[in-house]
Protein backbone atom coordinates (compact mmCIF):
# COMPACT_ATOMS: atom_id res chain seq x y z
CA UNK A 1 0.00 0.00 0.00
CA UNK A 2 3.39 2.14 0.35
CA UNK A 3 3.44 3.90 -2.82
CA UNK A 4 5.33 6.90 -3.71
CA UNK A 5 3.24 9.87 -3.94
CA UNK A 6 1.71 9.99 -7.57
CA UNK A 7 2.05 14.15 -7.87
CA UNK A 8 4.68 16.50 -7.75
CA UNK A 9 2.35 19.25 -6.82
CA UNK A 10 -0.71 17.12 -5.44
CA UNK A 11 -3.25 18.37 -7.45
CA UNK A 12 -5.57 16.47 -9.43
CA UNK A 13 -4.78 16.72 -13.17
CA UNK A 14 -2.14 19.34 -12.95
CA UNK A 15 0.82 17.56 -11.37
CA UNK A 16 2.97 14.51 -13.10
CA UNK A 17 1.55 11.08 -13.05
CA UNK A 18 3.12 8.31 -11.79
CA UNK A 19 5.07 5.82 -14.00
CA UNK A 20 2.49 2.86 -14.05
CA UNK A 21 -0.62 4.81 -14.36
CA UNK A 22 1.45 6.67 -17.53
CA UNK A 23 2.53 3.24 -18.99
CA UNK A 24 -1.05 2.23 -18.72
CA UNK A 25 -2.88 4.91 -20.48
CA UNK A 26 -0.26 4.29 -23.00
CA UNK A 27 -0.80 0.58 -23.49
CA UNK A 28 -4.59 1.56 -23.67
CA UNK A 29 -4.16 4.22 -26.09
CA UNK A 30 -2.04 2.35 -28.42
CA UNK A 31 -4.22 -1.10 -28.48
CA UNK A 32 -7.27 1.62 -28.81
CA UNK A 33 -5.54 3.08 -31.76
CA UNK A 34 -4.33 -0.23 -33.40
CA UNK A 35 -7.36 -1.66 -33.31
CA UNK A 36 -8.10 1.84 -35.66
CA UNK A 37 -5.87 0.59 -38.38
CA UNK A 38 -7.43 -1.67 -41.01
CA UNK A 39 -6.10 -1.46 -44.40
CA UNK A 40 -6.57 0.89 -47.20
CA UNK A 41 -9.91 1.19 -48.00
CA UNK A 42 -10.30 0.47 -51.60
CA UNK A 43 -11.76 3.80 -52.55
CA UNK A 44 -8.66 5.38 -51.27
CA UNK A 45 -6.51 3.35 -53.57
CA UNK A 46 -9.04 4.21 -56.59
CA UNK A 47 -9.38 7.55 -55.79
CA UNK A 48 -5.34 7.95 -56.20
CA UNK A 49 -5.43 5.99 -59.29
CA UNK A 50 -7.96 7.51 -60.83
CA UNK A 51 -6.40 10.95 -60.01
CA UNK A 52 -3.15 9.29 -61.53
CA UNK A 53 -4.26 9.03 -64.63
CA UNK A 54 -3.50 11.24 -66.99
CA UNK A 55 -6.35 14.06 -67.74
CA UNK A 56 -7.67 12.73 -64.54
CA UNK A 57 -10.25 10.39 -65.33
CA UNK A 58 -10.20 6.43 -65.91
CA UNK A 59 -8.50 5.41 -69.11
CA UNK A 60 -8.94 1.62 -69.18
CA UNK A 61 -11.09 1.32 -72.02
CA UNK B 1 -2.10 14.76 -63.53
CA UNK B 2 0.46 12.10 -62.92
CA UNK B 3 2.22 11.25 -59.63
CA UNK B 4 5.54 9.92 -59.17
CA UNK B 5 5.24 6.53 -58.42
CA UNK B 6 6.66 6.91 -55.37
CA UNK B 7 5.22 9.67 -54.08
CA UNK B 8 1.99 7.62 -54.55
CA UNK B 9 3.49 4.68 -52.71
CA UNK B 10 4.62 6.61 -50.01
CA UNK B 11 1.15 8.34 -49.59
CA UNK B 12 -1.07 4.97 -50.06
CA UNK B 13 1.30 3.91 -47.35
CA UNK B 14 0.36 6.60 -44.62
CA UNK B 15 -3.38 6.05 -45.41
CA UNK B 16 -3.94 3.30 -42.25
CA UNK B 17 -2.60 5.63 -39.57
CA UNK B 18 -4.27 8.62 -41.47
CA UNK B 19 -7.17 7.14 -40.70
CA UNK B 20 -7.15 6.38 -37.11
CA UNK B 21 -6.22 9.52 -36.48
CA UNK B 22 -9.28 10.91 -38.33
CA UNK B 23 -11.88 8.50 -36.42
CA UNK B 24 -9.51 9.55 -33.22
CA UNK B 25 -10.88 12.65 -33.96
CA UNK B 26 -14.02 12.88 -35.56
CA UNK B 27 -15.46 9.93 -33.90
CA UNK B 28 -17.24 8.42 -36.32
CA UNK B 29 -15.58 6.30 -39.40
CA UNK B 30 -18.37 7.71 -42.22
CA UNK B 31 -16.70 10.94 -41.32
CA UNK B 32 -13.59 10.16 -40.95
CA UNK B 33 -13.33 8.47 -44.14
CA UNK B 34 -14.52 11.58 -45.74
CA UNK B 35 -11.97 13.61 -44.09
CA UNK B 36 -9.24 10.90 -45.36
CA UNK B 37 -10.55 11.25 -48.96
CA UNK B 38 -10.90 15.32 -49.23
CA UNK B 39 -7.27 15.35 -47.22
CA UNK B 40 -6.00 13.04 -50.29
CA UNK B 41 -7.79 14.94 -52.64
CA UNK B 42 -5.88 18.31 -51.40
CA UNK B 43 -2.43 16.83 -51.53
CA UNK B 44 -2.46 15.75 -54.36
CA UNK B 45 -3.59 19.19 -55.18
CA UNK B 46 -0.74 20.70 -54.23
CA UNK B 47 1.28 17.84 -54.32
CA UNK B 48 4.09 20.58 -55.67
CA UNK B 49 4.79 22.00 -52.23
CA UNK B 50 5.93 18.54 -50.95
CA UNK B 51 9.42 18.55 -50.41
CA UNK B 52 10.86 14.69 -51.59
CA UNK B 53 12.60 13.13 -48.93
CA UNK B 54 10.65 15.15 -46.17
CA UNK B 55 8.26 13.19 -43.98
CA UNK B 56 5.04 12.01 -45.79
CA UNK B 57 2.71 11.49 -43.15
CA UNK B 58 3.23 14.36 -41.13
CA UNK B 59 2.66 16.18 -44.36
CA UNK B 60 -0.58 14.27 -44.55
CA UNK B 61 -1.58 14.03 -40.68
CA UNK B 62 -0.76 18.16 -41.19
CA UNK B 63 -3.69 18.83 -43.88
CA UNK B 64 -6.05 16.58 -42.37
CA UNK B 65 -5.82 18.43 -38.74
CA UNK B 66 -6.17 21.67 -40.85
CA UNK B 67 -9.14 20.48 -42.42
CA UNK B 68 -10.53 18.90 -39.34
CA UNK B 69 -10.34 22.04 -37.55
CA UNK B 70 -11.85 24.57 -39.97
CA UNK B 71 -15.02 21.92 -40.79
CA UNK B 72 -14.97 21.64 -36.88
CA UNK B 73 -15.54 25.20 -36.85
CA UNK B 74 -18.49 25.07 -39.08
CA UNK B 75 -20.34 21.81 -37.52
CA UNK B 76 -19.46 22.23 -34.38
CA UNK B 77 -19.52 18.39 -33.59
CA UNK B 78 -23.32 18.28 -34.70
CA UNK B 79 -23.26 14.50 -34.32
CA UNK B 80 -22.26 13.54 -30.88
CA UNK B 81 -21.59 9.88 -30.38
CA UNK B 82 -19.22 9.01 -28.59
CA UNK B 83 -20.16 5.20 -27.54
CA UNK B 84 -22.80 3.58 -30.00
CA UNK B 85 -21.55 5.55 -32.96
CA UNK B 86 -18.10 3.67 -34.48
CA UNK B 87 -17.44 0.73 -32.09
CA UNK B 88 -19.65 -1.94 -33.59
CA UNK B 89 -18.09 -1.43 -37.69
CA UNK B 90 -14.36 -1.81 -36.43
CA UNK B 91 -12.89 -5.12 -36.86
CA UNK B 92 -12.88 -7.69 -34.16
CA UNK B 93 -11.40 -6.28 -30.59
CA UNK B 94 -7.98 -8.30 -30.10
CA UNK B 95 -8.06 -10.21 -27.38
CA UNK B 96 -5.85 -8.20 -24.74
CA UNK B 97 -8.12 -5.69 -24.94
CA UNK B 98 -11.59 -6.21 -23.61
CA UNK B 99 -14.84 -4.94 -25.28
CA UNK B 100 -15.61 -2.82 -22.13
CA UNK B 101 -12.09 -1.31 -21.55
CA UNK B 102 -12.27 -0.59 -25.25
CA UNK B 103 -15.14 1.41 -25.16
CA UNK B 104 -14.57 3.09 -21.83
CA UNK B 105 -11.40 4.63 -23.09
CA UNK B 106 -12.88 5.45 -26.17
CA UNK B 107 -15.78 7.42 -24.27
CA UNK B 108 -12.61 9.37 -22.00
CA UNK B 109 -11.02 10.22 -25.11
CA UNK B 110 -14.07 11.56 -26.59
CA UNK B 111 -14.22 13.74 -23.18
CA UNK B 112 -11.06 15.69 -24.17
CA UNK B 113 -10.53 18.96 -25.37
CA UNK B 114 -10.10 18.92 -29.20
CA UNK B 115 -6.21 20.23 -29.01
CA UNK B 116 -5.41 17.61 -25.74
CA UNK B 117 -6.37 14.54 -27.73
CA UNK B 118 -4.83 15.56 -31.14
CA UNK B 119 -1.56 16.01 -29.05
CA UNK B 120 -1.91 12.63 -27.32
CA UNK B 121 -2.90 10.81 -30.25
CA UNK B 122 0.13 12.11 -32.54
CA UNK B 123 2.59 11.66 -30.31
CA UNK B 124 1.21 8.46 -28.27
CA UNK B 125 0.01 6.26 -30.76
CA UNK B 126 0.57 7.75 -34.29
CA UNK B 127 4.05 7.96 -33.76
CA UNK B 128 5.17 11.37 -34.20
CA UNK B 129 7.83 12.68 -32.00
CA UNK B 130 6.95 15.60 -29.76
CA UNK B 131 8.62 18.18 -32.53
CA UNK B 132 6.71 16.48 -35.27
CA UNK B 133 3.83 16.71 -33.35
CA UNK B 134 4.46 20.53 -32.71
CA UNK B 135 4.66 21.35 -36.45
CA UNK B 136 1.36 18.91 -37.47
CA UNK B 137 -0.34 21.34 -35.01
CA UNK B 138 1.36 24.70 -35.47
CA UNK B 139 2.38 25.32 -32.37
CA UNK B 140 5.36 25.39 -29.96
CA UNK B 141 6.97 22.02 -28.88
CA UNK B 142 6.73 22.98 -25.01
CA UNK B 143 2.33 24.09 -25.81
CA UNK B 144 2.73 19.98 -26.85
CA UNK B 145 4.41 18.42 -24.30
CA UNK B 146 1.58 20.47 -21.97
CA UNK B 147 -1.48 19.45 -23.67
CA UNK B 148 -0.25 15.94 -23.59
CA UNK B 149 0.47 15.73 -19.83
CA UNK B 150 -3.12 17.43 -19.48
CA UNK B 151 -4.20 14.86 -21.92
CA UNK B 152 -2.50 11.96 -19.94
CA UNK B 153 -3.97 13.82 -16.32
CA UNK B 154 -7.54 13.96 -17.65
CA UNK B 155 -7.84 10.38 -19.16
CA UNK B 156 -6.42 9.15 -15.73
CA UNK B 157 -9.09 10.61 -13.90
CA UNK B 158 -11.49 9.67 -15.95
CA UNK B 159 -10.57 6.25 -16.30
CA UNK B 160 -9.87 6.14 -12.76
CA UNK B 161 -6.13 5.39 -12.47
CA UNK B 162 -5.19 7.92 -10.57
CA UNK B 163 -4.32 5.96 -7.48
CA UNK B 164 -2.27 3.37 -7.86
CA UNK B 165 -3.85 1.13 -6.27
CA UNK B 166 -6.70 1.49 -8.68
CA UNK B 167 -5.45 -0.09 -11.58
CA UNK B 168 -5.53 -3.30 -13.05
CA UNK B 169 -8.51 -5.63 -13.81
CA UNK B 170 -10.25 -3.27 -11.00
CA UNK B 171 -11.05 -0.64 -14.27
CA UNK B 172 -12.62 -3.46 -16.01
CA UNK B 173 -14.77 -5.04 -13.31
CA UNK B 174 -15.82 -1.69 -12.03
CA UNK B 175 -17.32 -0.84 -15.42
CA UNK B 176 -19.06 -3.50 -15.31
CA UNK B 177 -20.49 -3.57 -11.91
CA UNK B 178 -21.47 0.06 -12.58
CA UNK B 179 -23.05 -0.75 -15.73
CA UNK B 180 -20.69 1.45 -17.82
CA UNK B 181 -21.10 -0.95 -21.22
CA UNK B 182 -23.97 0.19 -23.28
CA UNK B 183 -26.16 -3.06 -23.16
Amino acid sequence: MDVRPTSKRGKRGQAALGREIQAKIGQQLRAYYDNLIEPTPERFTELLRRLDTPGGKESSE
Amino acid sequence: MSLDPQLRESILAAVPSLRAFAISLCGNVDRADDLVQETLLRAIASIDSFEPGTNMPAWLFTILRNLFRSEYRKRRREVEDPDGGYAATLKAQPEQTSHVEFVEFQNALAKLPDDQREALILVGASGFSYEEAAHICGCAVGTIKSRVNRARNRLAQLLGLESPSDFGPDLTTRAVLTGNDQS
